[in-house]
């Protein structure tokens, strides 16, 4: 009894002498080249998606850079009296 | 020095001529290659008006990329990656309608008994394409590569730009799963 992948191998075997129709696809490809048809890549909206993604990540990095210089010891308004004193 | 199997002759001719805007010398390039696409497209889709699409998207986007194509290797190899790449890309598309396709489990059963002798060429790669389409897109590739392609792993590796590993490895997991769903479909 033949396991499924000597089956697949030997209908891939069969189908490889398949006779595929023939086609001349010359003239609608330069039509579309004319046309400026290109093929429709799924990459598009992708590339916009990551496109508004890297606007929002140098906004926050812009306020996450600003906020790192605002940023002061919570101790000092408290300390800062005392040190004065000392002197 | 060139090596041997690099693009030569006519074929380097017309990709200068086509990228100098000679659109009869991209139609000698199609018209010389097509034949040897249109079959590798069939593998994929058997849907008549789809595979003459997905042919014209193949020599469309060789156009598009025509710039990149270096001469190192002949055309053809440069076309067949960009044939991989372009029917990778419509399977993913079209992911969700694979599922809705029955598997012909009792086609397939037969087809042990009949394969040798009544199983014609076509039936053989009709309910073969059947099959693989329940496969997710990576498996159906490396399967359809390695037994209707005849590819090495080498060359599979080349043609999908993985890695020689990971087409083991792939065709290890696609295996695997088309044993379980063949059995699943036997279980129902």
């Amino acid at each position: 009894m033949m396991n499924d992948l000597e089956k697949l191998a030997l209908l891939a075997a069969r189908a490889r002498r398949e006779a595929v129709p023939h086609v001349d696809v010359s003239a609608c490809v330069l039509a579309r080249l004319r046309r400026g048809d290109e093929p429709s890549l799924p990459g598009w909206p992708l590339l916009a998606v990551s496109g508004l993604s890297a606007v929002a990540a140098s906004i926050v990095l812009f306020v996450a850079v600003q906020g790192w210089f605002a940023l002061g010891d919570p101790l000092a308004s408290l300390l800062s009296p005392l040190t004065m004193v000392m002197l | 020095m060139r090596p041997a199997d690099a693009c030569d002759g006519p074929d380097r001719n017309d990709v200068r001529d086509s990228l100098g805007g000679d659109g009869e010398a991209y139609a000698r390039i199609v018209r010389r290659y097509q034949d040897s696409i249109a079959p590798y497209m069939w593998r994929f889709t058997r849907d008549r008006a789809q595979w003459e699409e997905l042919v014209q998207d193949v020599f469309v986007e060789a156009y598009l990329s025509l710039r990149s194509f270096r001469g190192r290797a002949p055309l053809l190899h440069w076309l067949r990656k960009i044939a991989t790449r372009v029917v990778f890309r419509w399977w993913k598309q079209r992911a969700r309608q694979r599922m809705m396709v029955a598997l012909p489990i009792d086609e397939w059963d037969q087809a042990a008994v009949e394969v040798d002798a009544t199983t014609g060429d076509e039936d053989a790669g009709a309910l073969l394409h059947a099959v693989l389409t329940r496969l997710p897109v990576r498996d159906r590739l490396v399967l359809t590569l390695i037994y209707l392609e005849e590819c090495s792993v080498a060359q599979a590796a080349q043609l999908t730009g993985w890695s020689q590993t990971m087409v083991k490895v792939q065709a290890y997991r696609a295996r695997t799963k088309l044993k379980r769903l063949l059995e699943q479909a036997r279980a129902q």
